[in-house]
């Protein structure tokens, strides 16, 4: 029990954690339809993206947060418009953009060697440095976007699995995309702060793939995903207090064992039954 | 006559700049039953396409029950099944679900649909043959029942006008006589319907209008009229042999009724 509550005597931690539940659950929601798209990278090509807007706020003397904010924005929106052109797929596009956003922050910061650029809490995050306005922060997203993905749920799932065919049907699917992608833009940025930029792929996508392993439903692969990944940050979070480890990989850790636990779970269920089958046929095959 | 449900004036649309088709003229009248006709690469699908404003249109007018049709923006009051190529497999997401998402922009602003939006698509699994597979995953139905399943997400809305890409491309002959039954029966309560295929001999001779396109409006008329060695050679740049079967019409190779490899 004292495990449960020991690391509760530290102030950090409570806050921390509600933040990791709030991006646990924010993202693993948005992963389901990031997977579903076959968009898995998008995460990391936004968050890599943010360097190319860090880096001049942090040169120009503004909060370098504004300029993850525009950054990740300016990526969004280059990603799927560059992804839209004819012979230029998805996948590649955002491997462009964030590649190119990258290393011009790169340049810009190797180019002003005199001007101090902290990266650590960027490509890291800092969880347990997180304040009552980084909560606030992630909260508002999380209220605004389940808000809209609670009005929009028809037209917006109709689209992510059938573009052409909303679209035929009366939905504006492109207006559709350009939200989805300005969402996950808003889920990377209030992220970054709590798992960093070289993490955040994952709580995007290892909940959204385990919940992929067990549900058959749209509706229930959203849930069960924001649970998975509020479950995971809950879990990593004392992980990480108890075994001394960043809690960022902590959690990410935790989400990975789960979805290797759940495959693995799905794999033997497969074999039995396969094998029951097999049992079943040959019985009736079998000579009177 | 009144209003044509479709009208297509001078017509050149495409994507990305290229022309698919060319100086199209084309009128539908409310409950006609039309199949479009032309080899791959003709511009079948990019018409369909015009009409739900899903391609560019660089010259002419493409008007939908009298309203002019603006690529980008989507048309309403159209069923719509596309290829059943286009349809991934393993999505998550129940037959039920799948119909219902045809009323995705007309249906109020929840994510659940009501009893009686429930009750609509299961009748129309009913009367598709699909009943019992209501909370079935589309990735284990066949190719004949998720194109059935395609056509009732079409039909949910109760539009006047269903168009179809391909209805009968990949499916067995039983789905084939089905699916064109379907469509009979519908079209028989008013519905105005538009296809493509590549079937000439099970789909379009079978239909009361076909229209032939190769980039160009060849032939528009009765399958007796339009269906001739002239014009299906002019269309497909090969030629075929017209065999009159009864009231029937049926296309053969114009090369001797031999195996292929004993030629």
């Amino acid at each position: 029990m004292h495990l449960l509550t020991e690391p509760f005597e530290f102030e950090f931690f409570a806050k921390a954690l509600t933040a990791g539940v709030l991006v646990g659950a924010l993202c693993g929601a948005l992963g389901v339809f990031v997977v579903l798209r076959r968009m898995s990278y998008i995460g990391q090509g936004l968050s890599q993206s943010v360097l190319g807007g860090v880096a001049p706020a942090v040169l120009s003397d503004v909060d370098p947060y504004l300029g993850a904010v525009a950054a990740t924005v300016v990526a969004g929106l280059l990603i799927a418009y560059v992804g839209r052109q004819h012979g230029v797929r998805p996948d590649a596009a955002i491997g462009i953009v964030s590649t190119v956003m990258f290393a011009a922050g790169v340049a810009l910061i190797s180019a002003n060697r005199d001007r101090a650029v902290n990266l650590t809490d960027l490509l890291f995050g800092n969880i347990l440095g997180v304040d009552g306005a980084d909560i606030t922060l992630v909260a508002a997203a999380t209220v605004v976007l389940a808000a809209v993905g609670f009005v929009f749920w028809k037209p917006f799932t109709f689209t992510i699995t059938d573009s052409a065919g909303a679209s035929a049907h009366g939905v504006r699917a492109a207006t559709v995309e350009l939200a989805f992608t300005i969402a996950l833009a808003a889920a990377v940025v209030v992220s970054i702060r709590i798992v960093g930029v070289l993490l955040i792929a994952a709580v995007i996508v290892i909940p959204a793939s385990t919940a992929r392993l067990v549900g058959r439903s749209l509706g229930t692969l959203v849930v069960v995903s924001s649970l998975l990944g509020a479950l995971a940050a809950v879990v990593g979070m004392f992980v990480s207090f108890h075994a001394e480890i960043a809690s960022g990989p902590a959690i990410v850790l935790v989400s990975g064992t789960g979805f290797a636990v759940v495959l693995a779970a799905s794999a033997v269920i497969a074999a039995l039954v396969v094998r029951r089958a097999r049992t079943h046929h040959r019985g009736l095959a079998a000579p009177v | 006559m009144g209003e044509p449900v479709i009208a297509f004036e001078g017509v050149t649309a495409g994507y990305r700049g290229v022309p698919a088709v060319e100086g199209v003229d084309l009128r539908i009248e409310p409950g006609e039953l039309v199949g479009i006709v032309g080899p791959s690469g003709s511009g079948k699908s990019t018409l369909l396409r015009a009409l739900t404003g899903t391609t560019d249109i660089y010259a002419g007018s493409v008007r939908l029950h009298g309203r002019d049709v603006r690529p980008g923006h989507p048309t309403k009051d159209v069923g719509f099944v596309p290829q059943l190529t286009s349809v991934e497999p393993d999505l998550p997401l129940r037959a039920e679900d799948a119909i219902l998402q045809g009323l995705a922009a007309v249906s109020r602003r929840v994510p659940w649909y009501s009893k009686a939006e429930r009750a609509r698509a299961h009748e129309l699994l009913g009367r598709l043959g699909l009943g019992g597979y209501e909370r079935t995953p589309i990735g284990r139905l066949s190719g004949g029942q998720q194109q059935r399943l395609l056509l009732a997400r079409a039909m949910i809305s109760d539009t006047s006008l269903v168009m179809l890409d391909e209805p009968t491309s990949g499916v067995d002959l039983q789905t084939l006589q089905d699916i064109l039954g379907l469509l009979a029966d519908l079209n028989a309560q008013g519905t105005t319907i538009l296809l493509t295929t590549h079937d000439l001999n099970w789909v379009a001779a079978a239909l009361p209008r076909i229209v032939c396109i190769n980039r160009r409006v060849m032939a528009d008329g009765h399958p007796s009229e339009v269906m001739t060695a002239d014009t299906l050679e002019a269309t497909y740049g090969a030629k075929v042999r017209i065999v009159a079967d009864g009231d029937r019409i049926l296309v053969t190779d114009d090369r001797a009724a031999a195996p292929i490899g004993a030629r």
